[in-house]
C-alpha cells in the first residue's frame, strides 16, 4: 500500500525517456521529441518555450494521448496510458482537454456555439437533456466572460471574433471538468493587446477549478507573465529535447543554456534605448539544422558561440545546476 | 470606406499623416484599426467594394488618385514597393529567385540580366543571404526567414523611394524576427530609403521607428517620436496598448489586457471611439470627437483630457535594466 506521502509525490503528468519519430518523404525521419522526461504536478504549471518545429506541440499532443510514442511512457496519476483499459482510457480523455492555437478553425463553422458546447457535455452525460445542457452551456459562457450567454448560444462562429472564439475553445475544454489542459500557443494567434485577457482567464479559471497547464508558447514575454502569475515552471525546448527547466521566472532572470540566452536576448523589449543598445548575440549559424539531419552531440553545437569539441561528440543530460535542470556541458561557467 | 453586406464599413476617417524623407514610421494598432487599408490606399490599392468619400494621398507634391495609368505603373514599385503581411508565400514556386528578380526588374525597365544579378547580389548580400547560391534556389529551398529576406531584397530592387512593409515580421519566428529588424536598420542607415512599418505587436518598432502612429478605429490618436510614445505616451488608448504587452523588463504587475473590444467599423461609437473602453473617460467623450492637439514638439494626441494625463508620470516608463 502506498503512504498518503507517496500518494501526494505521484505528479498528474509523468513524462519519461519519451520519443517520438515521424516518417517523412519515404526514408526520411524526424525526430520531432527526444527522450524527454517531465512532470507536472497537480494543479501545477508548466509552461514550455521554443521556437516553431522544435517539438513542443507534438509533446503536448502525446502527453494527450493523441499521439503515440514510438518509445518511453507517459503516467497520467501513476497510471501508463497506454496501458490502461478502455474505460480507463475514456476517463483520461476527458480529464485531459487541448486548446488549440488557431480559434477560428477549433470550432465547426455550421454548428452554433451551443451545439459545441452541448455535444461533450451531452457525451459525458455531465448533462442529461439538451435543456440541461443549454443551462449548463450558459453558465460556461459566463464563466468565461461572454455575458449576457444567450447571445452568443445561438450564434455560428462567424459573426465571433478572435478574441471570442477563443473564450468558447477554453469553456469547450473546462466543460468536462478536467485536470489537464494543453494550452497549445492558445493566445500567439490573437492581437498582442487580447492576448493577456485569454491568459488571465486561463488562470482564473484554474484558482477557480484547479487544473494544471501545459502552456505552450514562443512568447518569452507571455510565458513570464502566465508563470509569475499562475505559478509553475518553465522548460526550453529545441530540436526535440529540453535543454532547461527552473521554477518560476528563474531561467529568464539568469539563462544558463546558451540556447535559452539566444533566445531570451532576441525577445522584443518596448524600450527604444534599451532595445537598440542590445547586442545580437553571437551565433555561429543563423539557419536551423534540418530536422531530418539532427547534429549529434549537443544539437545546439552547429549554432552555438561556445561550442567546442566534447559538444560535437558527447550528448548533454539534463543535470542539475544552481537549483534547476540544464542540459549543457558548460553550464558551469554562465551560471 | 467599404461596402460589405452589413452595411458601410468606415475603414480610415479623415486621417492626416505626413510621412518624412528618410524616416521610418511605425503605424501600430490592434487588427481592424484601418492600418492595413491605409497603407494599400497610399499604393492606389482600392478593392472593388472600396469608396474613398474624401482625402487625398500626395506622393512628393503630386496627388496620387489623379495619376494616369502609365504614371500609376511608374509610382508602383519604382517609387513606393510594399511587402505585404505574410509575403514570403508571394514566390512563384516553379520560378528561381534569379527569376524573380529579373521578372520584377524587366517589368519596368530594359535592364541586361548581367545587370541586373549584379544588382541583385548586393541586396542579398545586404539582406545577409548568399547571392551565388540563394539566387538559384526555388522558394521551396528556402527557410521562412530567407524567403522574408528575398522578397524585402526584390521590394528594394528598383531602389524606391518608400517601403511599406505590412506585418513584415509577424510569420517569422523569434531569431529570425530580431535578426530581420537589425537587416532593415542597416538598410536605413545605408540608403535614404523611407519605411513606412505596419504592426499590431508595438514591442517590435522600439528598435527601428523614428516616428509611431497609434491608430485606433481608422483614427491616429497618438503620433510622436519613438520616445515620447515608449517613454511619454499620453492616450489612455496608447497606454492601455504598451501595458498590454507583457516585456520581460518590467514588473508582471504592471501589465494588464485592454478591457472590452474594439469597436465594429460598420457601428463605431459617437465622440471619442475609444471612449466605451476609457478608465479616464469624461461626458464629452462620448460627445465630442477630439481632435489632434499638439502636446509636445512633434507629439500630438486626440484626447479630451490630454493636458491632465500629460502631468500624470507613467509607471512603465522606468524599465528594469537587465
Amino acid at each position: 500500500m502506498l503512504s498518503v506521502s507517496e500518494l501526494d509525490s505521484v505528479p498528474l503528468i509523468r513524462v519519461e525517456n519519451l520519443t517520438r519519430v515521424f516518417r517523412i518523404r519515404g526514408k526520411k525521419f524526424i525526430k520531432a521529441v527526444d527522450n524527454v522526461n517531465l512532470n507536472i504536478e497537480e494543479g501545477k504549471n508548466l509552461v514550455l518555450v521554443g521556437e516553431s518545429g522544435c517539438g513542443k506541440s507534438t509533446l503536448g499532443k502525446l502527453t494527450l494521448g493523441l499521439i503515440r510514442p514510438t518509445s518511453g511512457h507517459i503516467y497520467f496519476m501513476g497510471k501508463d496510458i497506454w496501458k490502461m483499459t478502455k474505460k480507463e482510457f475514456n476517463e483520461f480523455r476527458r480529464n485531459a482537454q487541448i486548446v488549440h492555437q488557431d480559434p477560428y478553425s477549433a470550432l465547426n463553422p455550421v454548428r452554433t456555439i451551443f451545439d459545441s458546447l452541448s455535444a461533450p457535455l451531452l457525451h459525458y452525460k455531465i448533462a442529461k437533456n439538451k435543456k440541461e445542457a443549454y443551462e449548463k452551456a450558459a453558465e460556461l459562457l459566463e464563466l468565461v466572460g461572454l455575458v449576457p450567454p444567450w447571445d452568443f448560444l445561438n450564434r455560428y462562429p462567424s459573426r465571433m471574433s478572435g478574441g471570442q472564439l477563443q473564450r468558447v475553445a477554453i469553456a469547450r475544454a473546462i466543460s468536462v471538468r478536467p485536470k489537464y489542459i494543453v494550452a497549445d500557443e492558445a493566445v500567439s494567434m490573437l492581437d498582442a493587446s487580447l492576448r493577456l485577457g485569454i491568459v488571465d482567464l486561463f488562470l482564473d479559471l484554474q484558482k477557480k477549478l484547479g487544473m494544471s497547464y501545459l502552456f505552450i508558447t514562443h512568447d518569452f514575454g507571455i510565458a513570464r507573465y502566465f508563470v509569475l502569475k499562475g505559478g509553475g515552471s518553465m522548460a526550453v525546448m529545441y530540436l526535440g529535447s529540453i535543454v532547461e527547466i527552473g521554477v518560476g521566472d528563474s531561467i529568464i532572470k539568469n539563462p544558463l543554456h546558451p540556447y535559452t540566452q539566444v533566445l531570451i536576448a532576441v525577445t522584443p523589449v518596448p524600450d527604444p534605448e534599451v532595445a537598440r543598445r542590445r547586442e545580437l548575440p553571437k551565433l555561429r549559424s543563423l539557419e536551423v539544422p534540418r530536422l531530418t539531419e539532427a547534429p549529434p552531440g549537443c544539437k545546439f553545437h552547429t549554432r552555438c558561440p561556445y561550442a567546442r569539441d566534447k559538444c560535437e561528440k558527447v550528448v548533454p543530460e539534463l543535470r542539475e545546476v544552481k537549483g534547476r535542470l540544464v542540459a549543457c556541458h558548460f553550464a558551469e561557467e554562465f551560471a | 470606406m467599404f461596402r460589405i453586406p452589413r452595411g458601410i464599413l468606415t475603414a480610415v476617417d479623415h486621417l492626416d499623416l505626413d510621412v518624412y524623407r528618410g524616416e521610418c514610421l511605425a503605424l501600430v494598432g490592434e487588427s481592424g484599426c484601418g492600418k492595413s487599408v491605409l497603407a494599400h490606399t497610399i499604393l492606389r490599392l482600392v478593392e472593388p467594394n472600396e469608396i474613398i468619400k474624401g482625402g487625398k494621398i500626395i506622393f512628393e507634391g503630386k496627388d496620387v488618385f489623379s495619376f494616369s495609368k502609365k504614371e500609376l505603373r511608374e509610382y508602383r514599385w519604382r517609387d513606393v514597393s510594399i511587402i505585404f503581411q505574410g509575403a514570403l508565400n508571394s514566390l512563384n514556386p516553379v520560378l528561381r529567385v534569379v527569376d524573380h528578380m529579373i521578372d520584377t526588374v524587366q517589368a519596368h525597365e530594359r535592364t541586361k540580366k548581367e545587370e541586373i544579378i549584379e544588382r541583385a547580389s548586393k541586396l542579398l548580400d545586404m539582406v545577409r543571404l548568399d547571392a551565388n547560391t540563394v539566387l538559384y534556389r526555388y522558394p521551396h529551398e528556402l527557410s521562412g526567414g530567407m524567403k522574408q529576406r528575398v522578397v524585402s531584397a526584390m521590394a528594394l530592387l528598383l531602389k524606391p523611394k518608400l517601403v511599406i512593409l505590412d506585418e513584415p515580421t509577424s510569420a517569422l519566428d523569434m531569431l529570425t524576427q530580431k535578426f530581420f529588424i537589425r537587416i532593415l536598420r542597416e538598410i536605413k542607415e545605408k540608403t535614404d530609403v523611407t519605411m513606412i512599418f505596419i504592426t499590431h505587436d508595438i514591442a517590435t518598432v522600439a528598435e527601428i521607428a523614428d516616428r509611431v502612429a497609434v491608430m485606433y478605429a481608422g483614427r491616429i490618436i497618438e503620433i510622436g517620436s519613438v520616445y515620447d510614445i515608449f517613454y511619454r505616451p499620453i492616450h489612455p488608448y496608447t497606454r492601455a496598448l504598451l501595458s498590454s504587452v507583457p516585456s520581460i523588463l518590467s514588473d508582471v504587475k504592471e501589465f494588464k489586457p485592454i478591457p472590452g473590444q474594439p469597436p465594429d467599423p460598420v457601428n463605431l461609437p459617437p465622440g471619442c471611439r475609444f471612449h466605451p473602453r476609457c478608465p479616464y473617460r469624461v461626458p464629452i467623450c462620448s460627445k465630442e470627437m477630439p481632435k489632434l492637439e499638439e502636446a509636445g514638439e512633434g507629439h500630438l494626441v486626440a484626447c479630451h483630457r490630454w493636458k491632465e494625463l500629460v502631468k500624470e508620470e507613467w509607471r512603465l516608463s522606468k524599465h528594469v535594466e537587465r
